[in-house]
């Protein structure tokens, strides 16, 4: 998606090169489905 | 119960013949608030009301699936200020025209749906996205909290009245999307603007249609893919669209939609709202087993040109159960059994949801759906 309002996993662990191997595997499911909630919600307001 | 019934939803899927025809229709909240006596306005804001409320309906009206579904609640679009969703005086949560995308934004829309939404879009339609930055952070911030608490707590009452009734584990309402064309219609330029754009601005109504297509298909994504679980897609503008606008228009990105679901394993289930006949052979063209539940039309025509590959469902006319007496209310119901049901591909359900408690006679409906549960064998 061309944007800059909504981010997979992959480009916000490009921006944050501080976020290590480990931590990156259980934060993943959680950012994404937050990122994926706000989107359907986004989505919804005008469905 | 739940298992018997389930099992008549997966026949029809699996493109088996089932026992009997399956019923499924459901009553739209205020229908089941009306119909509890309830008062429209407090019982859509205090939704810990809703569980009673919806338990009778229930109680009383046959359906092999939950005959309840309600998703629009008032906080949420009254938190953001929401100009498209306005509850009136009456207690109807109300969907006047509106216009949020302007025709000389097309380019910013096609150059970037998402942020178009975001920084115009949205504003326009949420008084309270229309602020100051931390204004209207906190405002989007309320408002997705009461979004999930809402849906969380229907969500909730749903898992309830399926254990406690028995329903079949099939969820037609797993995922919700739009065709993309009725997306830009409907919100962003407003039913009179679309039609404007289509003779004004052609490429670029077909360029915007292009450019909503994927988000159309991410919204419609469920987090599991099931072929018992379908993504619920009303259809509005094709009716409205001279055939050779909606070849160009509807069609192409709401093929490539209901293709790229079916691709990642979900069905869809249409709301084929108004007349469609003009457009049988194209919806032949969706993937096999899309459920299409029909509004108005010919259900032989329908069943002749789409019921071996298809899904068949809806046609059971509401206003005949206003009108008619109990036995041509049955009768109407007989009628379309034996249309539809013979191959199997059938699920019964009236042609709209019922929206009010005036909209029908309730005894009317009770004998119709309890005549289909006891006598659509097969």
């Amino acid at each position: 998606m061309n944007t800059k309002y909504y981010k997979t996993w992959e480009q916000y662990l490009a921006e944050h090169p501080e976020i290590d191997e480990k931590q990156a595997q259980v934060m993943k499911p959680k950012m994404q489905g937050y990122e994926d909630m706000m989107f359907s919600f986004i989505m919804f307001l005008l469905m | 119960m739940a298992r018997e019934r389930t099992q008549l939803f997966r026949d029809v899927i699996d493109g088996n013949i089932p026992k009997r025809v399956p019923v499924c229709v459901s009553f739209s909240i205020e229908f089941a608030i009306q119909y509890a006596g309830k008062n429209l306005a407090e019982a859509q804001w205090d939704t810990g009301q809703l569980e009673e409320i919806f338990d009778q309906i229930c109680r009383d009206f046959y359906s092999d699936l939950l005959p309840v579904n309600a998703f629009r609640f008032p906080s949420f679009y009254k938190l953001l200020g929401a100009r498209n969703f306005v509850m009136s005086s009456n207690g109807f949560l109300q969907h006047p025209e509106v216009e949020g995308l302007l025709q000389e934004e097309y380019d910013d829309f096609i150059a970037s749906p998402y942020n178009c939404i975001i920084e115009k879009i949205l504003p326009r339609l949420y008084t309270e996205l229309d602020t100051d930055a931390a204004t209207r952070a906190l405002a989007l911030a309320k408002a997705f909290k009461a979004f999930h608490d809402e849906m969380g707590n229907a969500v909730m009452i749903y898992g309830r009245l399926n254990q406690k009734y028995g329903y079949a584990d099939i969820n037609l309402f797993a995922g919700f999307t739009e065709a993309p064309f009725d997306f830009v219609a409907d919100q962003l330029r407003g039913f009179k603007g679309i039609s404007t754009d289509i003779r004004r601005v052609p490429d670029k109504v077909e360029a915007a249609v292009d450019a909503a297509t994927p988000l159309m298909i991410k919204a419609g994504l469920q987090p599991f893919a099931s072929k018992y679980n379908a993504t619920f897609i009303p259809l509005h503008m094709a009716p409205f669209m001279r055939t050779k606008d909606f070849e160009r228009f509807y069609w192409p990105s709401f093929k490539k939609l209901v293709d790229a679901l079916a691709e990642a394993g979900h069905p869809s289930y249409l709301f084929v709202e108004h007349d469609w006949m003009r457009y049988l052979d194209h919806l032949y063209e969706l993937p096999a087993g899309t459920i299409m539940r029909f509004e108005y039309g010919d259900p032989k025509l329908v069943k002749e040109k789409l019921g071996d590959k298809h899904i068949i469902s809806g046609f059971y006319p509401v206003a005949l159960l206003k009108t008619g007496t109990r036995q041509q209310c049955i009768d109407k119901a007989k009628e379309i059994i034996d249309i539809l049901a013979p191959g199997g591909r059938y699920i019964f359900d009236f042609d709209k949801v019922p929206i009010t408690l005036d909209s029908l006679n309730v005894e009317n409906a009770r004998a119709v759906l309890d005549y289909v549960a006891a006598n659509a064998g097969y």
